[in-house]
């Protein structure tokens, strides 16, 4: 005989048997079918919270344990391993009484283990296992899971596990409404096949980081191809699920429908731009109006209010020498009206012919030589140093008629208020900056008093020299001229040093 | 120049505009209301003059009428210069422009030694009744 048969053999001594019954978590009972008496093993009675002493062994007090709704539930069970005569195994869960009033899960099985001599079942023996622990658990289980597809399925905003790939593994139907693909058809696609290719980097970027840890989630706002074509803006928001040895699982997403709040701000935005140019352009406008307004009440009340002080001196005297003498300054006052009557004028056609102004690409070098040629005169008697550089802008598209008198205004200004203690130097050049093209006009003339004078220079009438010459419409025709075109002229200006006056061509 | 004449006002004008010049010197000998009358052309000058003038007690003049629109120094770029002078207190400054504009009239209240704001033409009742007042 070998060792093992006679530990076998030792196994089927009754009290190893019973010990070993005892020490396991498991309760056992045997019961004699016809008799209906029972044994209960002392493990058994402590599945409930009973001493062994306080509970007898029947059929009776396994009655009163059970729990009533689940009784039938075992003698069912028992039942049909009889009646099959052991063929259906006797294995069934069900709800037990403890003493202090709660239920114990308990698993049953049992067996025939004794026949009488007609072959009919005697004794049924079987084992008890308390399962509470993993009911409840399970239960717990069933619980979560039924309240995360609740939430999943009827979220208000979309949701989607997504495969760490970008497949589509589970949407719900807010997500099939917002994209217009149905459930069936996405779970074919991926997440890149309808990201807008502008979005698609900046996600699958922050999809890697998570991969790899070192974000844990990420939100965006990005856009979605509809079925349809349109653009979708949605709110995602992406976490990552892993296993239990920490290797990821699938994505979960969550997506919100953005694109009428993105639609009704790029609505406004667009409003407010609108509002802002047209603003911008009342603005303008007004200034232009404005100007007018204080050009002609300045520039032609002046001259008005002189010819009524010589009517008014008229009246006063008799008729002789001194009335001839006013008679004379009536001429020069109705002059200088009719003058600045012109200029006024000229400035309201230049606005009227800048709104059907045809521009025409111009060479600076070939109206800087006519302008030269035209004072010629000048120069040689100023025995002024030109010279013109514009290889880095050398044209500009402008009405040809304005840019030859912007450069005989600005070039004939500069020679007129030259300094006599230098030999006149004057630079004419152009520049391009962001597509847009500027000319200036540099020179080592008397310059201008800016601080004091800037907010006058470019007004009609308005002169900052005693030069006899001087009239003060050349830079107020520039001005309106350049203004007109869209552009815009400024100086800068030292006194006794020079100045460069500077004019940004319209970048249309 | 008799003594009647020394009593009467000694008058700057401050204005480029050469008809107004010849129109109110004329109308002020016709009417024979000044001692004198001095006419500068910008504000500059005139403000020389105030400071060879300044300090000596004499030669100021008892009224000044300022122009606002000129060349090299107008009138404002006057007055702030103006202010910080000695022994302006004894002189009636009046601003004698074309200018309705009602922003010119407000900012010239905020100089305290503008007597008072006059538009041109300048009426010659008025005009004598001002003088008079000294």
């Amino acid at each position: 005989m070998s060792t093992t048969q006679e530990a076998f053999s030792d196994f089927k001594d009754p009290s190893l048997f019973r010990n070993i019954l005892e020490q396991s978590l498991a309760g056992f009972w045997i019961w004699n079918t016809q008799t209906r008496e029972a044994y209960l093993s002392p493990s058994f009675k402590a599945l409930f919270g009973y001493e062994e002493l306080e509970l007898e062994g029947s059929a009776e007090t396994w009655q009163k344990l059970v729990h009533p709704q689940d009784a039938h539930l075992i003698e069912k069970a028992i039942g049909d391993h009889i009646s099959s005569n052991g063929e259906i195994p006797f294995k069934e869960n069900a709800r037990y009484l403890h003493k202090n009033g709660s239920s114990v899960w308990i698993q049953c099985t049992g067996k025939i283990t004794q026949r009488d001599e007609e072959g009919n079942p005697l004794i049924i023996s079987g084992a008890h296992i308390d399962i509470s622990e993993y009911k409840t658990q399970e239960s717990h289980l069933k619980i979560s899971e039924e309240r995360f597809k609740g939430a999943f399925e009827h979220s208000a905003i979309g949701m989607a596990l997504v495969s760490t790939k970008g497949r589509w593994l589970k949407v719900n139907n807010k997500v099939s409404q917002i994209l217009g693909y149905t459930k069936d058809e996405l779970l074919k696609t991926t997440f890149q096949d309808v990201t807008h290719p502008d979005d698609l980097n900046l996600d699958v970027n922050q999809l890697g980081q998570m991969l790899a840890g070192e974000i844990k989630t990420y939100q965006m706002e990005k856009r979605y191809f509809h079925k349809t074509g349109k653009t979708v803006w949605v709110n995602l928001s992406v976490s990552l699920v892993r296993d239990t040895d920490g290797l990821p699982l699938h994505f979960v997403s969550q997506i919100e429908d953005i694109t009428l709040r993105k639609e009704s701000l790029q609505k406004l935005e667009a409003a407010i731009t609108e509002k802002e140019g047209l603003n911008l352009k009342l603005k303008k406008q007004n200034t232009k109006l404005a100007d007018f307004a204080h050009i002609a009440s300045h520039n032609l009340r002046a001259p008005v209010s002189n010819l009524q002080a010589l009517m008014n001196m008229h009246k006063l005297l008799e008729a002789g020498q001194e009335r001839d003498e006013i008679f004379g300054k009536f001429e020069v006052v109705l002059e200088h009206l009719t003058e600045t009557l012109n200029e006024l004028v000229d400035a309201v056609r230049i606005n009227n012919e800048a709104k059907e102004a045809r521009l025409v690409p111009l060479s600076f070098s070939s109206v800087f030589e006519r302008t030269k040629q035209i004072l010629s005169g000048d120069i040689l008697n100023k025995k002024a140093h030109i010279e013109g550089d514009f290889s880095e802008a050398p044209e500009v598209k402008y009405l040809p008629s304005y840019l030859e008198s912007i450069f005989l205004n600005l070039i004939s200004n500069a020679l007129k208020y030259s300094s006599p203690n230098r030999i006149p130097s004057i630079t004419v050049y152009s520049r391009i900056n962001d597509g847009r093209v500027s000319l200036h006009v540099k020179d080592n003339g008397l310059g201008v008093d800016l601080e004091k004078q800037g907010a006058k220079l470019f007004g009609l009438r308005k002169t900052f020299h005693k030069n006899k010459d001087a009239k003060g419409i050349g830079l107020f025709m520039t001005k309106t001229q350049v203004e007109a075109l869209g552009g815009r002229i400024y100086a800068q200006s030292e006194v006794d040093k020079g100045s460069t006056f500077s004019i940004d061509f319209n970048d249309a | 120049m008799t003594l009647d004449n020394m009593n009467k006002p000694y008058v700057w004008i401050v204005d480029d505009d050469d008809i107004y010049q010849y129109t109110i010197t004329k109308t002020l000998e016709i009417e024979n209301v000044t001692h004198d009358v001095q006419v500068f052309s910008d504000g500059e000058t005139a403000l020389e003059s105030l400071q060879e003038l300044a300090g000596t007690g004499s030669g100021l003049p008892d009224f000044i009428l300022l122009d606002l629109n000129m060349p090299i120094m107008d009138g404002w770029q006057f007055l702030d210069e103006y202010q910080n002078f000695p022994d302006i207190d004894t002189i009636k400054l009046f601003v004698v422009t074309s200018s309705v504009s009602e922003a010119d009239q407000e900012k010239v209240k905020s100089y305290p030694s503008v007597q008072d704001y006059v538009v041109k033409p300048v009426d010659i009742k008025a005009l004598k009744q001002l003088l008079a007042a000294s």
